[in-house]
């Protein structure tokens, strides 16, 4: 997998200090990294958040040892606070951050392209093509992020992230640098006199980078005699116009300038292809950025070469790009003057979208029942504002149970909105353990101070979960499985000033109902922590002891069932079969929680004594 | 692992996808067909799509074999094989198929919650059939659920798909060596149990 191979070339780079927060599609690196933190003595660390994590390697890294930061492309906008002044400072060390960006986007709140915060912080970035690439340049990143003394932005997306590939692996060096730390004022203590001296050392530096990459042996044009068009690819998009010109027969007639090292931009690599094409298509993830610079550049020299791209419609100006896609692209362009060029179409059949839906027994599932009940109760009308997590699937039908999702910590802070604004009815905040601790607590203790009413359901089931099952301080036990303290949710939850807290467990119905009314009733903020390990992980490491798992077994009197699917429509279990009308568990999903035979209208659910 | 070299032909190349749901094994299958090939010295690339693999949604793996891959995406038009672990979630893909391709698909439906409650209708087995028939694409369907439950354990229904694709397919990959990496991937407990699953494939397929 892309990840265990950038994991690969940072301990190959001799990392010594790697710290990140999980998000897909990057989560894999550092846990790979982790598996061999004993063996060549690297500190490797989930850090509570991404701007946690990037300070603390960039601090590591300030004292001269190599350090590694891991984020999805959302926490880059967590750590850029940190990013835009560590550039001033710069780094003794190579420090790089690897910023996996879900640009279609697959799993995420939005499609973002981090490449705007490597011009932004005027730091070098980063694009490799490919598994292999992303092994072997994240060394030469570090090299490079050492001799400009610059934080190094290294890009990838899904198709490396999660792609798998034949890969030659290199000598792993392990680092012989001495962490020490020399007083040097001028340089990290930011305040603005000292900054206003910084900002010019960084321009120079950021020059420096574009020498640097002007001459890039990774930055290359591949001419194609008397190319009329010529397609300037970076990252993944490379190799998928290769692929793209290979099929459609096109190999011969249209050059390819491959960008690796795409801030600072080659601007005279880039001034010569153009100089050599009437028409030049950039394909790149996922903002027009370098085809906005090449425009640029194109009209600076005055050259009248057409550029084509998402801007004028010639690449689509959403989504992850694809061979197919730049493929009728590169059509549709040489078609313009040679009608003999055919524009290929491919259609994909269409047929129902499959809704994905919480897992059998989860205890999420169980939460949105009771507070669905409680809304009932009180009168309904308020709003649920959601959080990032597994339980951001609640959204789904049939549970359809959160009205917001947006970024992590928001559900506290846009339910205290909502209720100061005076929307009535409950306002009610649902957030997961580990988001919790990322950046929930400044929001609850904003809550309180501000007097915000309304409710806050912490679903703590003790892992990481959507991302694959991270350990978080909640947990017990850290990356490298080690035990670690574990935080109290309820004295946290308590030393914000919290005057009314409950913990219970989602699988007892209704003593979770009855306490998220109470709470709703409080004036003011009060929180429920509802409290269930996540059976999925959970089973999955009582397996790997050699435990065997029980638990109680279901099943429905098919006398008693009315086929009134209340089950079905309010729980939205996979382990529920309908057939004929009638309801049925299937064993091979249900874990028995019980959560469905304390709902059925009926009481048709029973539990089998053995 | 470290790629050997390629000690057959240059200029093979082999697409594949396997589509199903998650918890069915798609990301494992093709993991497993992918680590055989380079086994047996050939170059790959494999990309899977799991963001919600854990949830019940759709899941895709695909495979690329051959000296020159280069993007990890399989091309509309250029697989020649579809492994489909559930009927609705293989013709989603029909139009990735090459015309001489063919589609090998697990009958037994999935159904979505949304469709157990009415909101939504599963399409007809036979208007599934029918988008690779209008395509004039050749498609096999084999009740794999079945299969599994005979040996009784449904959970090694990819590695029964595995065998059952050896024998329909024509794979660049040896028989043994796919057989030897699905007992180097499947946990050590259900190495036995899923390497009859593989046999009773195998041996399925060359009957039918």
């Amino acid at each position: 997998m892309g990840n265990n191979a950038i994991a690969r070339g940072a301990i190959e780079a001799g990392v010594r200090v790697v710290a990140g927060y999980p998000g897909t599609p990057s989560s894999e690196i550092l846990s790979t990294i982790a598996r061999d933190a004993r063996k060549y003595g690297m500190h490797v660390e989930w850090s509570t958040n991404e701007k946690v994590a990037y300070e603390v390697a960039y601090g590591a890294a300030l004292s001269g040892v190599r350090a590694l930061m891991t984020t999805k492309h959302l926490g880059v906008n967590v750590l850029s606070d940190a990013l835009l002044v560590s550039a001033y400072t710069g780094v003794n060390g190579g420090l790089v951050i690897v910023t996996a960006d879900d640009i279609h986007p697959f799993s995420s709140q939005n499609a973002e392209d981090t490449r705007y915060y490597a011009k932004l912080a005027k730091i070098p970035c980063i694009e490799p093509s490919n598994v292999q690439e992303a092994k072997d340049m994240i060394i030469e990143a570090f090299e490079l992020s050492e001799k400009l003394q610059l934080p190094v932005l290294f890009r990838v997306t899904d198709r490396i992230c999660h792609a798998k590939s034949d890969v030659v692996q290199s000598e792993i060096k392990p680092s012989i640098a001495k962490a020490s730390f020399i007083k040097e004022d001028s340089r990290y203590v930011m305040i603005a006199p000292n900054a206003r001296k910084r900002v010019e050392w960084l321009n120079n530096q950021i020059d420096k980078a574009a020498a640097l990459s002007e001459n890039h042996p990774e930055n290359r044009a591949d001419y194609a005699e008397q190319a009329t068009l010529g397609v300037i690819a970076s990252g993944v998009p490379y190799e998928h116009t290769i692929e793209a010109l290979d099929v459609l027969g096109l190999t011969d007639r249209v050059s390819v300038l491959k960008l690796t090292f795409t801030h600072p931009l080659p601007k005279q690599k880039i001034a010569e292809f153009l100089r050599n094409h009437s028409h030049v298509l950039v394909a790149e993830e996922i903002e027009p950025i370098i085809e906005t610079e090449v425009s640029s550049i194109a009209h600076q020299i005055g050259l009248d070469t057409l550029v084509h791209g998402r801007l004028d419609g010639y690449v689509p100006r959403e989504h992850e790009l694809t061979p197919d896609r730049i493929g009728e692209s590169i059509a549709r362009i040489l078609s313009i003057d040679d009608p003999l060029v055919k524009v290929p179409t491919y259609k994909a059949p269409e047929v129902i979208r499959r809704i994905p839906n919480l897992c059998a027994g989860c205890p999420h599932a169980a939460s949105y029942y009771a507070l669905k009940l409680a809304r009932r109760k009180m009168g309904g009308g308020g709003a649920v504002t959601g959080d990032r997590g597994c339980y951001n699937q609640g959204t789904n039908p049939p549970l359809s149970a959160i009205d917001t999702c947006v970024c992590m910590g928001a559900s506290i802070s846009m339910a205290s909105g909502l209720s100061h604004a005076g929307v009535e009815g409950p306002i009610v905040a649902v957030i997961g353990d580990s988001t919790f601790l990322h950046n929930g607590v400044q929001p609850l203790i904003n809550a309180v101070h501000n007097k915000a009413n309304i409710t806050v359901m912490i679903l703590d089931n003790g892992w990481t979960g959507m991302t694959g099952h991270q350990p978080n301080p909640n947990t017990g036990i850290n990356v490298l499985g080690e035990p670690a303290p574990k935080v109290s949710i309820e004295k946290l939850v308590e030393a914000c000033g919290v005057q009314h807290l409950q913990v219970v467990s989602p699988y007892n119905v209704d003593e979770t109902t009855a306490a998220i009314v109470s709470a709703m009733q409080h004036e003011g903020p009060a929180v429920v922590v509802s409290r269930q390990v996540c059976p999925v992980q959970d089973h999955r490491i009582r397996r790997k002891k050699g435990e065997q798992i029980e638990f109680p077994t279901y099943t429905v009197n098919t006398d008693q069932c009315t086929g009134c699917l209340y089950c079905v429509n309010n729980i939205g279990c996979p382990a529920l079969d309908v057939t004929d009308g009638k309801v049925s568990i299937n064993p091979a999903h249900c874990i028995g929680c019980g959560v469905c035979a304390q709902i059925c209208p009926t009481r048709a659910i029973k539990e089998i004594k053995q | 692992m470290p790629h050997k070299g390629n000690q057959g032909d240059k200029t093979m190349s082999f697409n594949m996808i396997i589509t199903g749901i998650g918890g069915q094994g798609v990301v494992s299958a093709g993991t497993i067909i992918a680590e055989a090939a380079l086994r047996d010295g050939l170059r790959i690339r494999n990309s899977d799509a799991t963001g919600l693999a854990q949830r019940g949604g759709s899941v895709h793996s695909q495979i690329k074999i051959g000296e020159n891959v280069k993007s990890t995406i399989v091309h509309p038009g250029t697989a020649d094989v579809l492994l489909g672990f559930e009927p609705l979630e293989a013709s989603r893909y029909a139009h990735l198929l090459k015309p001489d391709g063919i589609a090998i698909v697990n009958s037994k439906p999935v159904l979505p919650v949304t469709v157990k409650n009415g909101m939504m209708s599963y399409p007809l087995m036979d208007e599934l059939k029918q988008i690779f028939d209008e395509r004039s694409l050749k498609s096999i369907w084999v009740d794999a659920l079945e299969a599994c439950e005979r040996l009784g354990n449904t959970r090694v229904l990819n590695s029964f798909m595995i065998g059952y694709m050896a024998a329909k397919a024509k794979l660049p990959i040896k028989i043994e060596t796919l057989k030897e990496t699905i007992m180097a991937n499947v946990p050590k407990r259900t190495i036995e149990l899923n390497l009859k699953a593989f046999d009773l494939g195998l041996q399925q397929g060359e009957e039918e």
